[in-house]
């Protein structure tokens, strides 16, 4: 499939979009906890219609979370039968922190968030990005730890236990020490995912490299920009069916190393800012449209801005991942985020 | 040439490996466009004062400001106005309150480059130089939510760069352009 009409935009949005309260729902259950918030499943009163309800957690320092818009402005870009859709954005007024009971854990794992490390970046993306190719790989959740100490350990029991070898910096991390394993473990992921049955071949063969090295990589974030700007070529819709493409793997160089530093490494455990030499500048050409009374400056392209899949994750030809159905289809749930702030 | 589209949808692949939007994406484009303006008499009120002109070009002076100093795109630049006038012109703010209109600036630049940015400093760092008044991370945030509902979440604005790949292939005879022929 080569041209994705309008209609495979979402454009269309509800006429109400953040005009509501959360009061027109009823929640039912929490489903999930994270860095985030908190997820539940409600029920819309007037229409009896079930959604899940996502609770943005305001941060007093920052703002308006950037992970919240980044999110809404991508969900409503994408309108795709796997991908969940956003309903509306409704507010609280000013209601507390509502102590749910535990959930299950967040489906993607973030490495050093979990670590105590509070800025997000570029590599908490690829991970999260790594995480859930190996989930559709695998079928199921890689990481399934009913709280965050043993979901890490679920982390390190499949990548191998980060130590100052394998991620430098990672014991000046906030809670490293509190979290470090006892023993050492070794990485198996290779062993653990690389042996998928359930896909054709050619697929498979492909998959498996690209898995293990997005994996390996996001895990001890060192994924070099170059290697991540093909991730997110990889992600566009193209007429290639992102897997078969005649583009290389994900961050597939020779020998399928891992845990090396490849290419000019940003600085222990993080990536360089994104300067002159940005990260994510594989489009940056230089120049610009800017023509006001500021001088062009040279960065990187936006991260996010462009790279991001228009028109769904995939063309209709491809074969898909073959494993795991959809867990919502175009009538299924959609998400309605509740922004826990009062507006005056 | 750096893309800037926000809006690509396929069509074919060019040069850079990115692809262009078909038609039928356009029309759609050129259809919700005018969601994303302000109202139409709002020139009208600037030129008759019934909003204040002046403060709006302070304003605008102190998003080129900020956008230079922290090295942000030109988009991300326009969108920090497109919020700002239509937020104007949408929302009455109180008279003779000219810290509510920094206010706004600031929560307009702060919305817009989490919209488009990869590194957003700390909200309260945004306010640089000759700001007169100066807001705690909490208010700017109140603000923020009341740009957000006020605009009714349409913070990804079909803008005048949305339109330029599709310009440059029409003017190209239906051929995507080699980016070495754009300047």
């Amino acid at each position: 499939m080569a041209i994705a009409g309008a209609g495979q935009l979402n454009l269309h949005e509800s006429p109400c979009w953040g005009s509501r309260s959360v009061d027109c729902f009823e929640k039912l259950e929490q489903i999930s906890e994270g860095t985030y918030g908190q997820v539940y499943m409600a029920r819309e009163i007037k229409t009896g219609e079930i959604v899940a309800l996502k609770k943005i957690r305001m941060d007093n320092e920052r703002g308006f979370p950037i992970t919240a818009i980044r999110e809404i402005k991508i969900l409503k870009k994408l309108h795709h039968e796997n991908v969940i859709k956003l309903k509306e954005s409704v507010t609280s007024q000013g209601a507390k922190d509502e102590q749910g009971r535990p959930g299950k854990c967040c489906p993607i794992p973030i490495n050093n968030l979990l670590l105590g490390a509070t800025k997000y970046s570029p590599a908490v993306d690829m991970w999260s990005v790594g995480c859930i190719f190996a989930e559709l790989l695998h079928g199921k959740l890689i990481f399934p730890g009913k709280d965050e100490p043993e979901q890490l350990n679920k982390i390190f029991e499949l990548c191998g236990a980060p130590d100052e070898v394998n991620w430098p910096g990672v014991s000046k991390i906030p809670w490293y020490n509190n979290f470090k394993p006892t023993r050492p473990m070794k990485r198996r992921l290779r062993e653990a995912l690389g042996n998928q049955e359930k896909a054709p071949a050619t697929a498979t063969t492909r998959r498996k490299g690209q898995t293990t090295e997005i994996t390996a990589f996001t895990a001890s974030c060192r994924l070099p920009p170059i290697q991540s700007g093909q991730a997110h070529a990889q992600m566009r819709p193209g007429p290639n069916p992102p897997l078969h493409g005649s583009q290389p793997p994900v961050a597939a160089g020779p020998g399928h190393h891992h845990g090396k530093p490849r290419g000019p490494a940003g600085g222990p455990g993080r990536y360089p800012a994104n300067g002159t030499n940005g990260g994510f500048n594989h489009q940056n050409h230089g120049g610009g449209y800017s023509s006001g009374p500021y001088p062009p400056q040279g960065r990187g392209a936006p991260y996010g801005s462009s790279g991001m899949p228009g028109a769904g994750p995939r063309g209709s030809g491809g074969s898909g991942y073959g494993v795991g159905a959809p867990n919502y289809s175009q009538d299924g749930p959609t998400e309605v985020l509740v922004l826990d702030v009062a507006l005056t | 040439y750096r893309n800037l589209n926000q809006n690509r949808v396929f069509i074919g692949v060019a040069e850079d490996g990115l692809p262009l939007q078909s038609e039928e994406c356009v029309a759609s484009m050129v259809e919700k466009e005018h969601q994303h303006l302000p109202a139409a008499d709002y020139l009208n009120r600037l030129k008759a004062g019934d909003l204040d002109f002046e403060a709006r070009k302070d304003s605008v002076h102190f998003i080129g400001m900020v956008n230079s100093h922290f090295g942000f795109g030109p988009l991300c630049e326009y969108l920090s106005i497109n919020y700002l006038d239509r937020f104007l012109s949408a929302y009455e703010l109180p008279k003779g309150k000219a810290w509510m209109m920094q206010l706004l600036t600031v929560a307009c630049l702060s919305l817009a480059a989490k919209m488009e940015e990869t590194e957003v400093p700390l909200i309260v760092d945004l306010q640089m130089g000759e700001s007169k008044f100066v807001f705690e991370a909490k208010t700017i945030q109140r603000m923020e939510l009341l740009v957000l509902s006020t605009l009714s979440w349409r913070m990804q604005a079909i803008t005048p760069f949305s339109f330029i790949d599709y310009f440059l292939y029409k003017l190209n005879d239906d051929k995507i352009p080699v980016r070495s022929s754009i300047l």
